[in-house]
């Protein structure tokens, strides 16, 4: 039994809208463990996206609790710990590749020689090397991810969020990419322990997870916390994840 | 490879694709290779011919299949697989004369525009800047050429020591 990276306990959230109490997240109590990856699923709507921001520290829960190895996730995330990968990349337009990548180091407060150094590894990590002076503009999506990885593993989390992270990309450069992100998550000299991801597809999901969490309809619950099984590397074809991908069906249409 | 073009295609796609064939056995027909990936064919053929110019895939009578260098370029790393598309890369025609083209120059450097109208004035603006696009695209990915935006040169990525 590994250790708890991150624990909700009875997390609501609930949005203003037009003067409307919108109940998102019911009552979520889950948790990580250290080196695992786990999958948020769930009806489009049903609150993924926010149970995910919560994790990182990019929102607050309305009431329970989050803590990241029993400290507040906010403090946790602030000390590096936690990172978000974007559905939308989010780069910074005007900077180059490497620029990218450096300015989540600058915010961890490193000097120029060793963001540098710390940029270059992740770059290499990532397959950017050769892009470090191309803007994100000159980049095809997939390229554009990368930049995204990279510059939330350069702050070395121990827990990499990712909202979505292949939703953006055409089939094939998504599937190129879900494997090289498994081989991140399994390389020894990238400290990142644990990942948790949102997604739509079930297959990827699947295909990807050690556990999937399936939330139901708004307001939000767990309504299963499935284990799969199925020996990696996984492909579409093998009977275990076609099991796997069918139980989780059942879940989020009932 | 005859003549001046390449598909219009990242080397992401290809990895994919090259993925998925592995996948699906390792050989299957391109159509229903399409049809199980959701793709249209006009969608799905520049990808594959992108995998057959890198020498990943060979492609007969319909048929798509992963060639022994397709098998071990999945089986490598990042920077293996990246080096084996270099390696690639040098014997095309059109990366052959721009390296030959960078090594005659001193600084190993060329403007993309005096590129473009010294190699690729035979066609359109827009297919030249296609091209060049991926050129960069895949140049870059495998580490044999750099591009500057900033400065708009080429550039040898790792330049020979005379």
């Amino acid at each position: 039994m590994t250790s708890t990276l991150i624990e909700c306990n009875g997390v609501s959230r609930t949005f203003l809208e037009e003067g409307r109490r919108i109940e998102v997240l019911g009552d979520i109590t889950t948790a990580v463990g250290e080196e695992e990856f786990v999958s948020i699923v769930g009806a489009s709507g049903s609150g993924k996206t926010t149970l995910l921001r919560i994790m990182a520290g990019l929102d607050t829960p309305t009431s329970g609790s989050v803590t990241y190895r029993g400290r507040p996730v906010p403090e946790a995330a602030g000390a590096g710990k936690i990172a978000l990968v974007f559905q939308s990349f989010a780069l910074f337009p005007w900077l180059t590749v490497m620029g990218n990548v450096e300015v989540a180091l600058e915010a961890k407060g490193l000097g120029p020689s060793d963001r540098r150094k710390v940029a270059d590894k992740y770059i290499d990590k990532v397959g950017l090397d050769g892009f470090e002076e191309a803007y994100p503009r000159e980049l095809s999506g997939g390229m554009k991810q990368r930049v995204g990885l990279a510059r939330a593993l350069a702050v070395e989390p121990e827990l990499l969020c990712m909202d979505e992270p292949f939703s953006a990309l055409d089939p094939l450069t998504a599937q190129g990419l879900r494997e090289e992100v498994l081989r991140l998550w399994e390389d020894e000299s990238i400290p990142v322990s644990s990942v948790v991801m949102v997604t739509h597809s079930i297959d990827e999901a699947v295909l990807m997870s050690d556990r999937i969490v399936v939330l139901s309809r708004r307001p939000a619950r767990v309504a299963a916390d499935l284990r799969v099984r199925a020996p990696r590397p996984r492909s579409l074809k093998d009977a275990a994840v076609q099991e796997a991908i069918d139980g989780v069906y059942s879940y989020i249409l009932a | 490879m005859d003549g001046i073009n390449l598909p219009s295609v990242s080397i992401g796609k290809v990895i994919g694709f090259l993925e998925i064939l592995d996948d699906l056995g390792g050989r299957d027909d391109v159509f229903r290779a399409a049809t199980a990936l959701q793709m249209e064919l006009d969608d799905i053929l520049p990808v594959i011919e992108a995998a057959a110019v890198l020498g990943l895939i060979k492609v007969e009578k319909g048929d798509a299949w992963v060639t022994e260098e397709g098998r071990r370029f999945l089986d490598s790393d990042i920077n293996q697989r990246k080096r084996m598309i270099c390696l690639r890369l040098e014997e095309i025609g059109l990366f052959k004369e721009l390296v030959g083209i960078l090594r005659s120059r001193k600084n190993a450097r060329i403007s993309r525009s005096a590129y473009a109208s010294r190699v690729l004035k035979g066609l359109y603006s827009r297919d030249a800047a296609d091209l060049l696009h991926t050129m960069i695209d895949w140049g870059r990915y495998a580490e044999l050429i750099g591009y500057n935006e900033d400065s708009d040169e080429i550039y040898l990525d790792q330049p020979i020591t005379l």
